[in-house]
């Protein structure tokens, strides 16, 4: 399943100079991302009143985005992302979570638009203005990356959250995002929907978020 | 310059998208009995029994749906009540007695909620025969009811100074002292009401009488 | 540095304030920085037949209390009782005396003169009351009567919270409490202690005197 990035299939000895180059170490992966921007989205669903009832949320937000992925070997990385808003004022609106992993790559492809896929292993916090926030919690992913051309990124990651600590209830997500690159330009969009079962007689809460993401991209 | 106009951007199509909100819901099947409280007044007298409360719950405009019933119980009749602005209100015929304010709830809602209260059985209050402010006034009614009832008699008339006398035991009368009621500078005929209020928590009876009186 | 001007700025009402001292306006006045014809008095007496308590205060032209001084002589003369002085306690001067008197004479000297003013306590009665009552009865008591004075009774007893308490504006020499005025409850025997006031109020320019006489009688309650 496992392919070169480079072509394997090269049957031609390449020129010097490309010996040359390829006998370089090489720094950077092609799955290498520094991506730092804003997320603008809003989020809405119910969220637990008193000790059993429901409320209704609906309310915008705003967050900045530090996201980090470095392999360190051909096949294995770390992925970093910190993302939050600070509270204006004496407004709940503040928000930070910080989420790290392990990042494995079992899938890659060469032809038009070379790409391949990782899993993403790891665990997470955050603290703010969710209902269900002010947890710990597991991060299982996939993420699939698609290069369309020498300079774009298209890529989608799929999350789940499926436990989480320190929060009264149980709290399961499940966080989507499709992400777009274009030389230094990054774009994307994400859903989330989080599943708070909490209260007495327990009720499964569910709030759903919907963002665009704008910023740059410091690695491809 | 371009960055900070992305970011303003991104935070007006945020509060675009949505309007704010954060309430709760005011519809009874999405309440937990454990956030109800229903508070229940009951004011009687020898012609009805008003029975009438609040609910305190996170929304203040509750109402009632998905199966959710409110009832109001005595030893005599079950009558169903209708919710309005988490409010209700009904007359009963005169009644003496329990009566409970029940919230009747499917399951999965944390149960049933439930107000009681206790009213004095309905009495009336008798005059006196040709009261005089200068010679002692006795005002009779049915007493001798619990002692956990609080009652209280007051007479009240433009010509005499007004009385309250919060009694410490219902024997079914009280004689005011002669000349109690003189109110100085005073000395005409008027008309008195007299009243006696028996009370237990939020629970009242109270029965009112009009008689002359002279100087 | 043009902006170090503004700490200064704010450091010199500080440095003024410390130095004035920014108290609030609360001025002590003493009764000798008044004249005699701006002073006013303000007299409470409360006789039980045996023993009268007098208290008293001394005020300026706007009826806020000053602070007694020194110089101010305040004795009073009570029948029966030696001529006594009263005991300053800073804006009040308290005074009792055995005395079974109901006129008094209050007198003041000071260094710009002196007045003596007459304490008049209403009427001496005795109050009589039944040593023992059924609680199924009710209870009357009975003094003589003096239509010229308000008189209140409060009912007082460790068997019940709180007290019972009646306004005479006519004064008919008696008053019955009825069986439904007291709750008690539990207790084989009570007693129930009944206050009963006259007073005389009366008012001489800026001079007042508020005259008490209190009788007390005991009612062994039995159920």
């Amino acid at each position: 399943m496992l392919c070169g990035w480079t072509g394997s299939a090269r049957a031609t000895e390449p020129p010097k100079a490309e010996r040359r180059d390829a006998e370089k170490p090489k720094v950077e992966h092609p799955f290498d991302t520094v991506r730092l921007g804003a997320w603008g989205s809003t989020w809405a669903g119910t969220r637990l009143e008193g000790l059993g009832s429901v409320a209704h949320v609906a309310r915008p937000a705003l967050d900045l985005e530090l996201a980090v992925r470095r392999y360190f070997s051909p096949r294995f990385g770390v992925d970093i992302r910190l993302v939050g808003f600070p509270a204006m004022r004496d407004d709940n609106h503040g928000y930070l979570r910080g989420d790290i992993g392990i990042d494995v790559l079992f899938a890659r492809w060469d032809g038009a638009a070379k790409g391949g896929i990782t899993g993403v292993v790891g665990i997470g916090g955050d603290a703010g203005r969710y209902p269900f926030a002010g947890r710990a919690y597991p991060r299982l992913g996939l993420h699939a990356r698609v290069h369309p051309g020498p300079s774009s990124t298209v890529e989608v990651a799929v999350e789940m959250l499926p436990v989480s600590l320190g929060v009264d209830g149980r709290v399961v997500q499940h966080r989507s995002e499709l992400s777009f690159g274009w030389s230094l330009f990054q774009a994307g969009f994400r859903v989330s929907h989080a599943f708070h079962t909490v209260g007495a007689p327990e009720r499964t809460f569910m709030i759903q978020e919907l963002g665009i993401f704008l910023g740059v991209g410091l690695l491809r | 310059m371009r960055a900070g106009g992305a970011l303003g951007a991104i935070a007006i199509l945020g509060v675009v998208a949505t309007a704010c909100s954060d309430e709760p819901s005011p519809v009874s099947s999405d309440m937990s009995s454990r956030d109800i409280t229903i508070t229940v007044a009951i004011d009687g007298t020898a012609e009805r029994t008003r029975v009438s409360g609040y609910f305190a719950t996170p929304s203040s405009q509750v109402r009632l749906v998905g199966g959710d019933t409110l009832t109001v119980v005595t030893e005599t009749t079950a009558r169903h009540l209708a919710l309005r602005d988490s409010t209700f209100q009904i007359d009963l015929p005169p009644y003496g007695g329990p009566v409970a304010v029940r919230l009747t709830r499917p399951e999965g809602r944390g149960g049933d909620v439930e107000a009681r209260a206790r009213v004095a059985p309905p009495f009336v209050v008798r005059p006196p025969d040709a009261a005089r402010a200068s010679a002692p006034v006795t005002v009779t009614w049915e007493g001798g009811t619990r002692r956990d009832f609080a009652t209280t008699l007051s007479l009240t008339g433009p010509c005499i100074t007004p009385q309250s006398r919060p009694l410490g035991l219902d024997t079914g009368s009280y004689t005011f002292n002669a000349g109690e009621l003189e109110k100085k500078g005073v000395a005409a005929r008027c008309s008195v009401t007299a009243k006696v209020v028996k009370k237990l928590d939020t629970a009242v009876q109270s029965a009112t009488v009009d008689f002359p009186i002279t100087p | 540095m043009r902006f170090a001007i503004v700490p200064l700025l704010l450091l010199c009402p500080a440095l003024a304030c410390a130095l004035v001292g920014c108290a609030s306006d609360s001025e002590i006045r003493e009764s000798a920085d008044v004249v005699a014809a701006d002073l006013g008095m303000a007299v409470t007496v409360q006789s039980n037949g045996n023993t009268a308590v007098v208290e008293l205060q001394l005020s300026a032209a706007d009826y806020y209390p000053l602070q007694i001084s020194p110089q101010e002589g305040l004795v009073l003369d009570a029948p029966g009782a030696p001529t006594t002085a009263f005991a300053v306690l800073g804006d009040r001067a308290f005074l009792t005396v055995a005395t079974t008197g109901s006129t008094f004479f209050l007198r003041h000297t000071r260094p710009d003169g002196g007045r003596t003013r007459t304490l008049e306590l209403p009427p001496a009665f005795v109050v009589e009351a039944p040593e023992k009552a059924s609680r199924a009865e009710p209870i009357t008591l009975r003094w003589t009567p003096n239509e010229d004075e308000p008189v209140a009774i409060v009912a007082t007893s460790s068997c019940f919270t709180g007290s019972v308490g009646r306004r005479l504006e006519r004064d008919r020499g008696e008053y019955t409490f009825s069986v439904g005025d007291f709750r008690i409850a539990g207790t084989p025997e009570c007693r129930l202690v009944f206050r009963v006031t006259r007073t005389l109020a009366t008012r001489d320019g800026r001079d007042s005197v508020t005259a008490h006489q209190v009788r007390t009688v005991t009612v062994e309650s039995t159920p």
